[in-house]
Protein backbone atom coordinates (compact mmCIF):
# COMPACT_ATOMS: atom_id res chain seq x y z
CA UNK A 1 0.00 0.00 0.00
CA UNK A 2 1.52 3.33 -0.95
CA UNK A 3 1.63 6.38 1.28
CA UNK A 4 -2.00 7.28 2.09
CA UNK A 5 -3.54 10.32 0.43
CA UNK A 6 -4.13 11.84 3.87
CA UNK A 7 -0.35 11.98 4.40
CA UNK A 8 0.02 14.00 1.19
CA UNK A 9 -2.78 16.31 2.37
CA UNK A 10 -1.15 16.75 5.79
CA UNK A 11 2.20 17.57 4.17
CA UNK A 12 0.57 20.16 1.87
CA UNK A 13 -1.18 21.68 4.91
CA UNK A 14 1.98 21.78 7.03
CA UNK A 15 4.43 23.06 4.42
CA UNK A 16 2.10 24.97 2.10
CA UNK A 17 -0.82 26.10 4.25
CA UNK A 18 -3.21 24.23 1.95
CA UNK A 19 -6.65 23.07 3.17
CA UNK A 20 -6.05 19.32 3.69
CA UNK A 21 -9.67 18.52 2.82
CA UNK A 22 -9.36 20.14 -0.60
CA UNK A 23 -7.71 17.33 -2.54
CA UNK A 24 -7.54 19.33 -5.77
CA UNK A 25 -5.61 22.10 -3.97
CA UNK A 26 -3.32 19.42 -2.49
CA UNK A 27 -2.68 17.97 -5.97
CA UNK A 28 -1.95 21.45 -7.35
CA UNK A 29 0.46 22.16 -4.50
CA UNK A 30 2.45 18.99 -5.19
CA UNK A 31 2.56 19.62 -8.94
CA UNK A 32 3.17 23.36 -8.96
CA UNK A 33 4.29 24.74 -5.58
CA UNK A 34 6.45 22.08 -3.99
CA UNK A 35 9.02 22.01 -6.84
CA UNK A 36 9.62 25.75 -6.30
CA UNK A 37 10.42 25.42 -2.58
CA UNK A 38 13.88 25.04 -1.08
CA UNK A 39 15.65 21.72 -1.38
CA UNK A 40 15.55 21.32 2.42
CA UNK A 41 11.75 21.55 2.49
CA UNK A 42 11.41 19.22 -0.50
CA UNK A 43 13.65 16.66 1.20
CA UNK A 44 11.69 16.93 4.43
CA UNK A 45 8.36 16.45 2.62
CA UNK A 46 9.74 13.43 0.80
CA UNK A 47 11.08 11.88 3.98
CA UNK A 48 7.76 12.49 5.77
CA UNK A 49 5.88 10.78 2.96
CA UNK A 50 8.29 7.87 2.57
CA UNK A 51 8.04 7.30 6.32
CA UNK A 52 4.32 6.69 5.90
CA UNK A 53 4.65 4.25 3.01
CA UNK A 54 2.26 1.42 3.80
CA UNK A 55 0.64 3.24 6.73
CA UNK A 56 -3.10 2.98 7.22
CA UNK A 57 -4.86 6.27 7.72
CA UNK A 58 -7.69 6.65 10.22
CA UNK A 59 -9.47 9.23 8.12
CA UNK A 60 -10.53 9.36 4.52
CA UNK A 61 -10.36 11.99 1.82
CA UNK A 62 -13.08 11.81 -0.77
CA UNK A 63 -11.39 11.69 -4.19
CA UNK A 64 -12.30 14.32 -6.76
CA UNK A 65 -12.04 13.17 -10.35
CA UNK A 66 -11.55 15.75 -13.11
CA UNK A 67 -14.65 15.80 -15.29
CA UNK A 68 -14.37 14.58 -18.88
CA UNK A 69 -10.64 15.08 -19.32
CA UNK A 70 -9.93 14.66 -23.06
CA UNK A 71 -8.09 11.65 -24.42
CA UNK A 72 -4.38 12.49 -24.82
CA UNK A 73 -3.23 13.30 -28.32
CA UNK A 74 -1.10 10.75 -30.14
CA UNK A 75 1.15 13.49 -31.52
CA UNK A 76 2.08 14.54 -28.00
CA UNK A 77 2.69 10.91 -26.94
CA UNK A 78 5.43 9.66 -29.26
CA UNK A 79 6.57 6.06 -28.85
CA UNK A 80 9.79 5.68 -26.88
CA UNK A 81 12.62 4.68 -29.16
CA UNK A 82 15.19 2.00 -28.38
CA UNK A 83 18.52 3.53 -27.40
CA UNK A 84 21.71 2.51 -29.14
CA UNK A 85 23.85 0.42 -26.81
CA UNK A 86 27.37 -0.91 -27.15
CA UNK A 87 26.70 -3.67 -29.71
CA UNK A 88 24.60 -1.40 -31.90
CA UNK A 89 27.36 1.20 -31.99
CA UNK A 90 29.88 -1.47 -32.87
CA UNK A 91 27.68 -2.68 -35.73
CA UNK A 92 27.21 0.86 -37.01
CA UNK A 93 30.94 1.52 -36.86
CA UNK A 94 31.70 -1.76 -38.64
CA UNK A 95 29.21 -0.86 -41.39
CA UNK A 96 30.64 2.65 -41.74
CA UNK A 97 34.20 1.31 -41.95
CA UNK A 98 33.17 -1.29 -44.52
CA UNK A 99 31.57 1.45 -46.63
CA UNK A 100 34.69 3.58 -46.43
CA UNK A 101 36.87 0.66 -47.51
CA UNK A 102 34.73 0.10 -50.65
CA UNK B 1 21.02 -14.11 -27.13
CA UNK B 2 21.32 -13.22 -23.45
CA UNK B 3 24.62 -11.41 -23.98
CA UNK B 4 23.25 -9.56 -26.99
CA UNK B 5 20.17 -8.57 -25.00
CA UNK B 6 22.41 -7.07 -22.33
CA UNK B 7 24.53 -5.19 -24.86
CA UNK B 8 21.96 -4.12 -27.42
CA UNK B 9 18.85 -2.09 -26.90
CA UNK B 10 15.63 -4.07 -26.55
CA UNK B 11 12.52 -2.62 -28.22
CA UNK B 12 9.39 -2.19 -26.13
CA UNK B 13 6.30 -4.27 -26.91
CA UNK B 14 4.50 -3.04 -30.03
CA UNK B 15 1.38 -5.19 -29.95
CA UNK B 16 -0.87 -6.96 -27.49
CA UNK B 17 -3.04 -10.04 -27.91
CA UNK B 18 -6.82 -9.73 -27.88
CA UNK B 19 -9.74 -12.11 -27.51
CA UNK B 20 -10.41 -11.79 -31.23
CA UNK B 21 -7.17 -13.69 -31.82
CA UNK B 22 -5.60 -10.76 -33.64
CA UNK B 23 -3.01 -8.56 -31.98
CA UNK B 24 -3.67 -4.84 -31.58
CA UNK B 25 -0.89 -2.29 -32.04
CA UNK B 26 0.15 -0.60 -28.82
CA UNK B 27 2.86 1.84 -28.08
CA UNK B 28 4.83 2.87 -25.05
CA UNK B 29 5.23 6.61 -24.47
CA UNK B 30 6.84 8.65 -21.73
CA UNK B 31 4.12 9.43 -19.19
CA UNK B 32 2.80 12.98 -19.49
CA UNK B 33 0.36 15.13 -17.49
CA UNK B 34 -2.53 14.60 -19.98
CA UNK B 35 -2.13 10.81 -19.62
CA UNK B 36 -2.37 11.08 -15.83
CA UNK B 37 -5.24 13.57 -15.99
CA UNK B 38 -7.26 11.32 -18.30
CA UNK B 39 -6.49 8.30 -16.11
CA UNK B 40 -7.66 10.08 -12.97
CA UNK B 41 -10.76 11.33 -14.75
CA UNK B 42 -11.84 8.14 -16.47
CA UNK B 43 -9.96 5.03 -15.27
CA UNK B 44 -9.35 5.60 -11.54
CA UNK B 45 -13.08 6.08 -10.70
CA UNK B 46 -13.74 2.60 -12.12
CA UNK B 47 -10.78 1.10 -10.22
CA UNK B 48 -12.02 2.78 -7.04
CA UNK B 49 -15.32 0.91 -7.30
CA UNK B 50 -13.48 -2.41 -6.91
CA UNK B 51 -12.24 -2.80 -3.31
CA UNK B 52 -10.33 -5.96 -4.23
CA UNK B 53 -7.86 -4.18 -6.48
CA UNK B 54 -4.46 -3.33 -5.00
CA UNK B 55 -4.59 0.06 -6.76
CA UNK B 56 -7.99 0.98 -5.30
CA UNK B 57 -7.78 4.52 -3.92
CA UNK B 58 -4.54 5.40 -5.70
CA UNK B 59 -4.02 8.99 -6.76
CA UNK B 60 -1.63 9.28 -9.69
CA UNK B 61 -2.09 13.06 -9.65
CA UNK B 62 -0.09 12.97 -6.40
CA UNK B 63 2.20 10.00 -7.06
CA UNK B 64 3.70 11.30 -10.30
CA UNK B 65 4.93 14.69 -9.00
CA UNK B 66 6.01 12.98 -5.77
CA UNK B 67 7.96 10.27 -7.58
CA UNK B 68 9.47 12.72 -10.06
CA UNK B 69 10.56 15.18 -7.41
CA UNK B 70 11.56 12.58 -4.81
CA UNK B 71 13.42 10.54 -7.39
CA UNK B 72 15.36 13.57 -8.57
CA UNK B 73 16.23 14.80 -5.07
CA UNK B 74 17.37 11.32 -4.06
CA UNK B 75 19.16 10.89 -7.42
CA UNK B 76 17.10 7.84 -8.34
CA UNK B 77 16.50 8.74 -12.02
CA UNK B 78 12.68 8.62 -11.98
CA UNK B 79 10.83 7.87 -15.22
CA UNK B 80 7.19 7.22 -16.03
CA UNK B 81 5.81 5.26 -18.98
CA UNK B 82 2.32 4.88 -20.41
CA UNK B 83 1.25 1.78 -22.33
CA UNK B 84 -1.49 2.77 -24.73
CA UNK B 85 -3.50 2.11 -27.86
CA UNK B 86 -2.84 4.52 -30.68
CA UNK B 87 -5.43 5.93 -33.04
CA UNK B 88 -3.42 7.74 -35.74
CA UNK B 89 -6.54 8.79 -37.70
CA UNK B 90 -8.12 10.55 -34.74
CA UNK B 91 -4.74 11.61 -33.25
CA UNK B 92 -5.71 9.91 -30.01
CA UNK B 93 -3.74 7.85 -27.53
CA UNK B 94 -5.66 5.65 -25.09
CA UNK B 95 -3.65 4.95 -21.90
CA UNK B 96 -4.12 1.31 -20.84
CA UNK B 97 -1.40 1.04 -18.15
CA UNK B 98 0.80 3.43 -16.20
CA UNK B 99 4.23 2.54 -14.84
CA UNK B 100 6.29 4.81 -12.57
CA UNK B 101 9.89 3.68 -12.15
CA UNK B 102 12.99 4.69 -10.29
CA UNK B 103 15.84 4.01 -12.68
CA UNK B 104 18.70 3.82 -10.22
CA UNK B 105 18.40 2.02 -6.89
CA UNK B 106 20.70 -0.60 -5.32
CA UNK B 107 19.73 -4.12 -6.40
CA UNK B 108 18.03 -6.28 -3.77
CA UNK B 109 20.21 -9.33 -4.45
CA UNK B 110 23.56 -7.61 -5.11
CA UNK B 111 23.64 -4.37 -3.14
CA UNK B 112 26.64 -3.00 -5.01
CA UNK B 113 24.80 -3.26 -8.36
CA UNK B 114 22.14 -0.92 -9.68
CA UNK B 115 18.58 -1.87 -10.44
CA UNK B 116 15.29 -0.40 -11.60
CA UNK B 117 12.51 -0.17 -9.01
CA UNK B 118 8.82 -0.28 -9.98
CA UNK B 119 7.23 2.27 -7.68
CA UNK B 120 3.69 2.27 -9.10
CA UNK B 121 2.11 0.08 -11.74
CA UNK B 122 -1.54 0.05 -12.71
CA UNK B 123 -3.55 -1.45 -15.58
CA UNK B 124 -6.95 -0.29 -16.82
CA UNK B 125 -9.92 -2.55 -16.11
CA UNK B 126 -11.85 -3.64 -19.23
CA UNK B 127 -14.79 -1.43 -18.31
CA UNK B 128 -12.57 1.66 -18.48
CA UNK B 129 -11.69 0.89 -22.10
CA UNK B 130 -15.16 -0.10 -23.31
CA UNK B 131 -16.83 3.03 -21.91
CA UNK B 132 -14.68 5.80 -23.41
CA UNK B 133 -16.98 8.51 -24.69
CA UNK B 134 -16.63 8.93 -28.48
CA UNK B 135 -13.97 6.20 -28.61
CA UNK B 136 -15.20 2.97 -26.99
CA UNK B 137 -13.06 -0.10 -27.56
CA UNK B 138 -14.95 -3.29 -28.33
CA UNK B 139 -14.55 -6.21 -25.94
CA UNK B 140 -12.67 -8.33 -28.47
CA UNK B 141 -10.18 -5.52 -29.18
CA UNK B 142 -9.17 -4.91 -25.57
CA UNK B 143 -5.43 -5.51 -25.19
CA UNK B 144 -4.68 -8.53 -22.98
CA UNK B 145 -1.59 -9.30 -20.89
CA UNK B 146 -1.38 -5.64 -19.88
CA UNK B 147 0.17 -6.56 -16.52
CA UNK B 148 2.93 -8.58 -18.18
CA UNK B 149 3.51 -5.86 -20.77
CA UNK B 150 3.70 -3.17 -18.07
CA UNK B 151 6.18 -5.24 -16.07
CA UNK B 152 8.16 -5.81 -19.26
CA UNK B 153 8.37 -2.02 -19.67
CA UNK B 154 10.36 -1.96 -16.42
CA UNK B 155 12.60 -4.85 -17.48
CA UNK B 156 13.17 -3.30 -20.92
CA UNK B 157 14.05 0.02 -19.31
CA UNK B 158 16.48 -1.84 -17.07
CA UNK B 159 18.10 -3.62 -20.03
CA UNK B 160 18.33 -0.41 -22.05
CA UNK B 161 19.75 1.62 -19.14
CA UNK B 162 22.54 -0.84 -18.37
CA UNK B 163 20.88 -2.31 -15.32
CA UNK B 164 21.01 -5.65 -17.20
CA UNK B 165 17.37 -6.43 -16.45
CA UNK B 166 17.67 -6.07 -12.68
CA UNK B 167 14.23 -4.92 -11.58
CA UNK B 168 12.61 -4.87 -8.15
CA UNK B 169 9.28 -3.96 -6.67
CA UNK B 170 7.17 -4.22 -3.56
CA UNK B 171 4.01 -6.30 -3.98
CA UNK B 172 1.23 -4.30 -2.33
CA UNK B 173 -0.14 -6.02 0.76
CA UNK B 174 -3.68 -5.65 -0.55
CA UNK B 175 -2.78 -7.94 -3.44
CA UNK B 176 -2.18 -10.75 -0.91
CA UNK B 177 -0.64 -14.06 -1.93
CA UNK B 178 -2.31 -13.90 -5.34
CA UNK B 179 -0.22 -10.88 -6.35
CA UNK B 180 2.99 -12.40 -4.96
CA UNK B 181 2.34 -15.61 -6.90
CA UNK B 182 1.64 -13.60 -10.05
CA UNK B 183 5.08 -11.96 -9.82
CA UNK B 184 6.66 -15.34 -9.10
CA UNK B 185 5.03 -16.79 -12.21
CA UNK B 186 6.61 -13.93 -14.19
CA UNK B 187 10.00 -15.22 -12.97
CA UNK B 188 10.62 -12.90 -10.04
CA UNK B 189 12.26 -14.03 -6.80
CA UNK B 190 10.81 -13.07 -3.43
CA UNK B 191 13.32 -11.55 -1.03
CA UNK B 192 13.10 -13.55 2.22
CA UNK B 193 11.78 -11.41 5.08
CA UNK B 194 14.95 -11.99 7.12
CA UNK B 195 17.14 -10.50 4.37
CA UNK B 196 18.19 -6.88 4.71
CA UNK B 197 17.38 -4.29 2.09
CA UNK B 198 20.27 -2.28 0.64
CA UNK B 199 21.28 0.84 2.57
CA UNK B 200 18.80 3.67 2.07
CA UNK B 201 15.56 5.05 3.47
CA UNK B 202 13.59 1.91 2.62
CA UNK B 203 15.75 -0.31 4.85
CA UNK B 204 14.54 1.74 7.79
CA UNK B 205 11.10 2.85 6.68
CA UNK B 206 9.83 -0.22 4.86
CA UNK B 207 12.06 -3.15 5.77
CA UNK B 208 11.97 -6.53 4.11
CA UNK B 209 8.79 -8.40 5.01
CA UNK B 210 8.61 -11.09 2.37
CA UNK B 211 6.86 -8.91 -0.22
CA UNK B 212 9.84 -7.45 -2.08
CA UNK B 213 10.35 -9.18 -5.42
CA UNK B 214 13.22 -8.90 -7.87
CA UNK B 215 14.55 -10.17 -11.16
CA UNK B 216 18.03 -11.61 -11.25
CA UNK B 217 19.84 -10.92 -14.53
CA UNK B 218 19.18 -14.40 -16.04
CA UNK B 219 15.52 -14.36 -14.90
CA UNK B 220 14.99 -10.90 -16.40
CA UNK B 221 16.45 -12.03 -19.71
CA UNK B 222 14.18 -15.08 -19.74
CA UNK B 223 11.15 -12.93 -18.93
CA UNK B 224 12.13 -10.47 -21.64
CA UNK B 225 12.47 -13.25 -24.23
CA UNK B 226 9.01 -14.48 -23.37
CA UNK B 227 7.51 -11.25 -24.66
CA UNK B 228 9.57 -11.17 -27.87
CA UNK B 229 6.59 -12.17 -30.06
CA UNK B 230 4.93 -8.90 -29.00
CA UNK B 231 7.89 -6.61 -29.85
Amino acid sequence: MPTPTTAFADAAAEYGGVDPDDIEAVQRWFAEELPTLSIQIIEQVIRDLLAQDGAVSGREIIPVYPERAPLPSLGASPAVTTPLLAEDWRRLLRRALARLRR
Amino acid sequence: MGILRKRRGVPFARRAPTESGQDVPIHIAKMTAPHVMWWHSHVQPIIDRDPNRADNGWNWMLYVPFAELGGRVLMRKPVGYTVGLSDPEGDRFVPCALVQLLGRVPALDEHDRESVFVWFLSTAPDEALTTIEDHPISEDQIPRRLGSIALDVAVTHSLNERRFGRTALYADERGGDVLLQWYQRRGMTILPDEDKLPRGPRRLLKPSDGRYCYYTVPAAIEASKELDPLR
